[in-house]
């Protein structure tokens, strides 16, 4: 279960590079698992083991494969940049059949993915690109472009990037949560 | 047998349900790759200096001539509330590893607007057009007519105005007189191209 976590992050470090890119992907990493924990409710009682990780992972294809064409047909090159991470996305799917979730309790969990995703996307735009929704036409329409704020580090382009944020987030994060008392 | 019917069952659902989106969305999808493609290929054009769709009648193009195309190819004329506003021009040069085949777009008046390079076989890492420098050294070549000084058209190492891509100076050449080329033929056929418009 913790490598298939472990291994969910890809599309996040992936595809944290702007955040034209991190908010579609943030909301199928959100709505993707929670509609497979839905409609694997039912199954779940009815499925041995086995069958249910085959229900978990057609149900995750086909959502994907939806959303890829909804992509397609809202913006071509939106769906092109975001092709190489839909897939990985199979994995959270995959999950939901290994692990019973409640719906709350996924939605929950999704929720967290797509907020670290989408303030980790930010950063690395703002850092590296000095911009923030660059390309946001894709998304947005014509009217919106993105902001040019400055120039950024290149290093903050590379997915390495997203890992030394994500560690330093954790830092900060236990470093707050820890007990300091002896 | 009862598992393998349920999971039969749930993968004809899902199927179907796809079949459909796909065949909902088949008319939205293409309009947006048609579109895109557009986009690709015209962005060399200023935002909001054409508001026609040059890409929906092309001009063609004998193979040869001045533009020494290998094949016949697809000249395009953007319009600004129907009046020419460019005319987008393929030519090919031989460079250092194999034709380098660009698109150079040129104002009414006879300038050079942009160009880019469409596909070319240079070297790697020294000079393909990959690379953001390269794509910026391009720019550089902007705004130059055919009546320029002869230096403004000549790379540093021949004597001119103009750095030539380092350890690259065959590429540069092949693009430089590309771009004269285009600029000759645009001069000979600026009547013909230019009253194509819709």
């Amino acid at each position: 279960m913790l490598k298939l976590a472990l291994l969910s992050l890809s599309p996040l470090l992936a595809a944290s590079q702007s955040l034209t890119q991190a908010l579609p992907l943030a909301a199928l990493a959100l709505l993707v698992p929670v509609l497979c924990t839905a409609a694997l409710g039912p199954l779940r009682t009815r499925l041995p083991f086995n069958a249910l990780i085959l229900a978990a992972l057609a149900l995750g294809a086909a959502s994907i494969s939806a959303a890829s064409l909804i992509l397609q047909a809202h913006s071509f090159e939106l769906n092109q940049a975001l092709m190489p991470y839909l897939p990985l996305l199979l994995l959270p799917a995959l999950s939901c059949a290994i692990e019973p979730l409640t719906c709350a309790q996924q939605w929950r969990t999704s929720l967290c993915f797509a907020l670290v995703l989408v303030l980790t996307s930010s950063l690395r735009e703002m850092l590296g690109q000095g911009s923030l929704l660059s390309n946001g036409q894709w998304l947005f329409g014509p009217s919106l472009s993105g902001w040019r704020l400055g120039s950024g580090w290149a290093f903050f382009g590379h997915p390495a990037s997203a890992f030394i944020l994500l560690a330093s987030a954790l830092i900060l994060f236990r470093y707050f949560r820890q007990d300091r008392h002896p | 047998m009862k598992n393998t019917a349920l999971i039969a069952a749930l993968t004809l659902v899902l199927a179907a349900l796809l079949t459909a989106t796909h065949a909902l969305l088949s008319p939205r999808i293409q309009h947006a790759q048609e579109l895109a493609s557009e986009r690709r290929l015209l962005d060399l054009l200023p935002p909001g200096s054409y508001n026609n769709r040059p890409l929906q009648q092309p001009i063609t193009l004998a193979a040869g001539g001045l533009l020494q195309n290998s094949h016949s190819a697809q000249a395009y004329l953007a319009c600004l509330n129907g009046q020419p506003s460019a005319v987008l021009l393929p030519v090919t040069s031989a460079g250092y590893e194999g034709p380098i085949q660009l698109l150079v777009a040129i104002s009414p008046e006879g300038r050079i607007i942009a160009s880019k390079v469409l596909s070319e076989r240079e070297t790697k890492g020294l000079a393909d057009f990959n690379a953001t420098s390269r794509q910026h050294w391009l720019t550089q070549l902007n705004e130059r007519t055919l009546e320029d000084d002869q230096r403004r058209w000549q790379l540093r190492s021949d004597g001119g105005q103009i750095d030539q891509i380092a350890g690259a100076t065959r590429t540069s050449r092949a693009i430089n007189q590309a771009q004269q080329r285009a600029l000759e033929f645009f001069a000979k056929q600026r009547t013909q191209l230019l009253e194509r418009q819709p």
